[in-house]
């Protein structure tokens, strides 16, 4: 009986038993490669994002075609030709569950980490990141920052503008979600 | 010699009981630590025992804990596993997920970008790709790849639960036990892969609670009492009934099984015994947390009340009576205590009385038939048939050659019996029934009446050990002295190892052996005088145990080596009963003593009793430090060094020498020593432990450094050094040459200058113009002529008198021009108008001597001289300058000039630094300007 009154005012105090799906279209995505001989930075405020709480997984979505504020265009273009090869992989994306339960999260902030496939240029690897969410009554805002090395994700870098991109790429994701 | 007889009956006195099942010690625990607060134990790569409690941790340096530093405030929480993995790094982790490492003596926190578990770690392991696992109790299992990644194992996985208990590596990936099953997780380039097995695998319950990974395979405990055998492969080879319900731990070291129950209570397993619970107190209720096992084969018990080491290769099983003989069979151990026969169940770890009988039993046998000998004393010899309990007696009545019987050996188609009165030989039916008995004694085949040890090796040889004519063996007819050779020798206890080698012990205690190929082998004195000596024993790896009151020696025929199992072994009050002992055939032996039985496992025992070595600190200054290489004034080391010897801690004695400083081995008791101001130069730190004076080469730590010359006697500044000093003898030897060169140069000059002043003056012109004049005066004006002689000899005088002086006054060179004009005015007359005026102070001061001379005389060679044209000259003083100035009237043919005279004037003045001597020719004056000399600087 008891338990049943603490988990009543758990689902209450939680507001993430309002709905099933919460999502987010206007996430921002920034990235920065701080190479020996050049900084470039990139953002865009395209990322989507969907969180289902009962099942503790997670989807985020960015196109890359999305991306700019880079040093100059040609350089842009060079980012969707060579590198991220965007007309062939036109998406990244992030899914997977989180580790900690995040069915119950009550308001605040919480530390989670995110298990899931990192999927850049068409190249899945398995990621553990570490997010915070600010959990209100409205809405969850989830931010993050994580590396991704090149490598990784066979994203080859040409000789020539080796000393101009990093080989560990900085990023910063901040998305809010809201109950569907 | 009868007292040998004495000893044994004397031995069969009633002795204390003694409920110590296991040989124990209790170990300090450090300072302010409740066992109750303590909730790990853990073994290191390089055997230091390590406990946690709460958020301390604490390492066993062989003497006693030491404490860990923790980093960072970590109250209310608690260390709840610990790992060295294979680079020797240690892992620590927390309740609270927390992950710490230990870097110079300190833990500091480890933040991986993934995050560390929000949940207790349980465990770790490292794969034999050298992937580092841990498991967590709520998130599953956690796989640090190498480049530094982790990675994640839970239900997504497929894992049946995330809730983990235990870890194990294999011989590729690890087994995980889990609460749903136990899965097997291979990680390898990024790719997962698990297999589940449950019950429909074999596997006893679903609970699995421990692991333990050993060369034989993989052992599991479950909540359920069982434990499943499993290969490396995983698949279930056998089920054994554990002691317990929900196990805690499992281990199996040297063949024994350890299980621990979650209710704290400790088992252990042979292969050939049940399931012993070991007792930390003589209720058994002391719970038992936690255990972990040192190299040396103690097992370090955590209890409610502390932690306990505890021997591995003893057990006592306690009676009440003293154990006068003892044999094994497959499944028990048969003993006699004063007339009763006993059999102890192993696997039962129960004793039951099966015969009371009347006499002493001092020997026991079991035939191949199963049949159980007992030789008495004074009562002959019984033959106890377990499966009808009965007791069939044969004694002098039915052939025996004494009723003391005190030593049976034999085989299937007999048995050989010692007595008090010679040798009896049992023949055997096929069934196992006695044929016949035949008897020897000192009318026939045997010299001696009372043999003591009779043993009957593997292929049949026949040996006896008499009193007082040594070892004799059976040669068909009868018994002959083993060398061909009579000894006199008590011998007390006959055996034979594998390679046919005989050996025995003599009263005395002195171990003796002959070969199969047939001589003797020399066997050194004991290390320390033995006790009472009982019997021997050989084992399987050829090495002879010898028991005696006070422990048991082991001789090492292959390494010609004692090693001492004393006090440190629980053997310090062994108190074994006469030739009362035997081998399970395997590596246990069991000793009859005046209080029980104590068994020996062999292979736990120890060949090497050696302590290891670790230099613990290396410290400058009493500053710990890493380093090394050190300045000179860097030059007081310390060594704190320890032998880990759990064994006998106090035993342990160390061997160390600084080569560099003192080549000569030093000994001490000291776990630290110090140099203090060593001079510079290349060290080595070398130290040893050793027990028993046994210091193993193998085993020597050192540590090297160098301590390098202050920087001004190091070869480059020696060398700077030297090519300065040569460089400066070499500048100051070339400015002493130029000084040289310009004094010849100087001194040169001055003679020329004197050659030249000379050549002037005695130029013939002069001379001759000087003696006309003269001649018209002698004439016309006798004292004119008179003073102008005078003046010409002052005139020549003075030139002689300065020509080697450096420098003169002015007014002296001013009298040598006045005496020269004075006798030039004689001739020229009023076309002469000279004048001259200078101050006092530069009449005072110098100038290089005949100067003013040279240049008057200069002008009268240069000019016309006539009453038109008069030499009108002008000496004075102006600002600094003595000018020396006259009229220029050029004679349109000069006198001969070298050029000379101006030159060498304006090169003297230069010399002594006196300033510049300017020249100026206008159209009609012709002026020379001296610079003042106002010191005198003698050179």
């Amino acid at each position: 009986m008891r338990l049943l009154f603490v988990s009543i005012v758990i689902s209450v105090l939680s507001p993430f038993n309002q709905s099933d799906f919460w999502k987010g279209s206007k996430g921002s995505i920034a990235f920065t490669s701080d190479a020996p001989l050049e900084l470039i930075e990139a953002e865009s405020n395209q990322l989507t994002g969907v969180l289902k709480p009962s099942e503790n997984t997670f989807a985020f979505l960015i196109y890359t075609k999305t991306f700019n504020g880079f040093n100059s265009p040609l350089q842009q273009e060079h980012f969707h030709e060579n590198y991220m090869e965007s007309e062939k992989y036109p998406k990244a994306t992030f899914s997977g569950k989180f580790i900690e339960n995040i069915e119950n999260l009550k308001e605040g902030k919480h530390e989670l980490r995110a298990k899931g496939m990192l999927v850049i240029h068409g190249v899945s690897v398995e990621r553990i990141i570490k997010c915070t969410a600010v959990v209100s009554k409205k809405e969850v805002t989830i931010t993050s920052n994580f590396n991704v090395p090149l490598e990784d994700h066979k994203i080859s870098i040409p000789q020539v503008v080796y000393q101009k991109i990093a080989e560990e790429i900085y990023v910063t994701v901040k998305i809010t979600l809201q109950p569907s | 010699m009868r007292h040998w007889l004495t000893i044994i009956i004397g031995s069969l006195a009633l002795t204390i009981l003694s409920a110590q099942n296991f040989n124990q010690r209790e170990i300090d625990m450090p300072q302010g630590v409740l066992a109750s607060e303590i909730k790990l134990l853990y073994t290191d790569n390089q055997g230091f025992v390590w406990i946690a409690a709460g958020q301390s941790l604490y390492r066993h340096d062989g003497n006693a804990f030491k404490e860990i530093n923790v980093s960072e405030d970590m109250a209310e929480k608690e260390i709840s596993s610990l790992y060295e993995d294979q680079s020797g790094q240690y892992w620590i982790g927390w309740n609270t997920g927390e992950i710490h490492l230990l870097k110079n003596g300190l833990t500091v926190a480890y933040s991986p970008n993934e995050g560390t578990p929000a949940v207790p770690i349980v465990n770790w392991a490292e794969d034999s790709q050298q992937q580092l696992w841990m498991c967590t109790k709520g998130e599953g299992v956690y796989v640090k790849n190498n480049k530094g990644r982790w990675f994640n194992f839970n239900t997504d996985e497929g894992f049946p639960s995330n809730e983990t208990y235990d870890i194990i590596p294999l011989k590729e990936g690890v087994a995980v036990a889990t609460d749903q099953g136990l899965v097997y997780c291979v990680f390898k380039d990024g790719s997962k892969a698990i297999e589940v097995l449950d019950q429909s695998s074999g596997l006893s319950d679903q609970i699995v609670k421990d692991l333990h990974y050993d060369e034989k395979g993989v052992l599991a405990a479950f909540y359920e009492p069982y434990l499943n055998s499993l290969s490396s492969s995983l698949k279930v080879i056998d089920t054994l009934i554990a002691p317990t319900s929900d196990a805690k731990r499992i281990t199996r070291s040297f063949g024994t099984v350890w299980c621990l129950s979650e209710d704290g209570k400790l088992f252990r397993k042979n292969s050939n015994s049940g399931w012993i619970q070991l007792k930390l107190d003589v209720t058994g209720r002391s719970r038992i947390q936690t255990f972990t096992e040192d190299h040396e084969g103690h097992l370090w018990v955590l209890g409610s009340r502390g932690i306990f080491m505890i021997d591995q290769w003893y057990y006592h099983f306690a009676t009440e009576q003293s154990v006068t003989a003892i044999v094994t069979s497959n499944d028990a151990i048969w003993y006699a205590q004063v007339g009763d026969l006993y059999r102890y169940d192993i696997a039962a770890n129960t004793s039951k009385k099966v015969w009371q009988g009347a006499n002493l039993i001092l020997s026991l046998y079991k035939d191949d038939w199963g049949n159980i000998w007992c030789g008495t004393f004074d009562g002959g010899l019984l033959r106890y048939e377990p499966a009808a309990g009965s007791m069939k007696i044969y004694n002098e009545e039915s052939g025996l050659a004494n009723n003391n019987v005190l030593s049976i050996s034999g085989n299937r188609l007999g048995l050989w019996v010692g007595t008090l009165g010679g040798v009896s030989h049992i023949n055997f039916e096929d069934g196992g029934s006695v044929r016949e008995i035949n008897s020897y004694d000192r009318n026939q085949g045997v010299s001696v009446q009372y043999i003591y040890s009779v043993h009957v090796n593997k292929s049949g040889k026949v040996y006896i050990g008499t009193d007082g004519e040594g070892v004799l063996s059976w040669n068909g007819n009868g018994f002959e002295p083993l060398s061909g050779k009579k000894q006199d020798e008590v011998v007390l206890d006959v055996s034979s190892d594998k390679k046919g080698n005989i050996w025995w012990v003599t009263s005395g205690g002195i171990l003796e052996g002959w070969s199969a190929q047939g001589s003797m082998f020399e066997v050194p004195p004991y290390p320390e005088e033995p006790g009472k000596v009982a019997g021997i024993e050989t084992l399987e790896d050829g090495s002879i145990l010898v028991m005696h009151d006070g422990g048991v020696h082991r001789w090492i025929p292959e390494v010609k080596k004692w090693v001492a199992y004393k006090k440190s072994f629980g053997l310090g009050a062994l108190q074994p009963q006469l030739n009362a002992h035997a081998t399970n055939g395997g590596d246990i032996i069991y000793i009859g003593t005046s209080n029980g039985i104590t068994s020996l496992s062999i292979d736990h025992l120890p060949v090497k009793t050696q302590p290891k070595t670790t230099i613990q600190d290396y410290r400058l200054f009493q500053k710990p430090t890493t380093r090394t290489s050190f300045s000179s004034d860097e030059n007081y080391f310390t060594f704190q060094y320890v032998g880990r010897w759990y064994t006998e801690p106090s035993a342990v004695r160390y061997k160390l020498r600084l080569s560099g400083f003192d080549p000569d081995w030093i000994e001490s008791k000291d776990t630290e020593i110090s140099y203090p101001r060593l001079p510079p130069g290349n060290y080595t730190f070398e130290v040893v432990a050793g027990v028993d004076g046994n210091y193993p080469e193998g085993e020597i730590e050192s540590v090297s450094f160098i301590i390098y010359q202050p920087w001004y006697s190091r070869w480059y500044s020696i060398t700077i050094g030297v090519l300065l000093l040569v460089g400066m003898v070499f500048f100051l030897f070339r400015i002493r040459l130029k000084t040289l060169a310009q004094k010849q140069e100087r001194e040169k000059q001055q003679v020329q200058a004197q050659l030249e002043t000379l050549k002037s003056q005695v130029n013939p012109h002069f001379l001759f113009n000087s003696f006309n004049t003269l001649m018209a005066l002698i004439e016309e004006d006798r004292d004119g002529a008179t003073s102008y002689l005078s003046d010409l000899s002052d005139f020549f005088r003075y030139i002689l008198e300065f020509r080697e002086v450096d420098l003169i006054m002015v007014k002296e060179d001013v009298r040598i021009v006045q005496t020269y004009l004075h006798l030039q005015a004689k001739r020229f007359g009023d076309s002469l108008m000279a004048n001259i005026e200078l101050p006092n102070e530069v009449l005072a001061s110098y100038i290089p001597p005949l100067t003013l001379q040279l240049l008057v005389e200069n002008a009268f060679k240069h000019n016309v001289i006539s009453k038109d044209k008069p030499l009108e000259l002008e000496i004075r003083y102006e600002a600094d300058f003595i000018v020396i100035s006259n009229r220029h009237w050029a004679k349109v043919k000069s006198d001969e000039s070298t050029g000379y005279g101006l030159d060498s004037i304006k090169k003297k003045y230069k010399y002594y630094n006196a300033g510049q001597v300017k020249v100026e020719v206008t159209l009609e004056y012709f002026t020379v300007y001296l610079p003042v000399i106002y010191q005198n600087h003698k050179l």
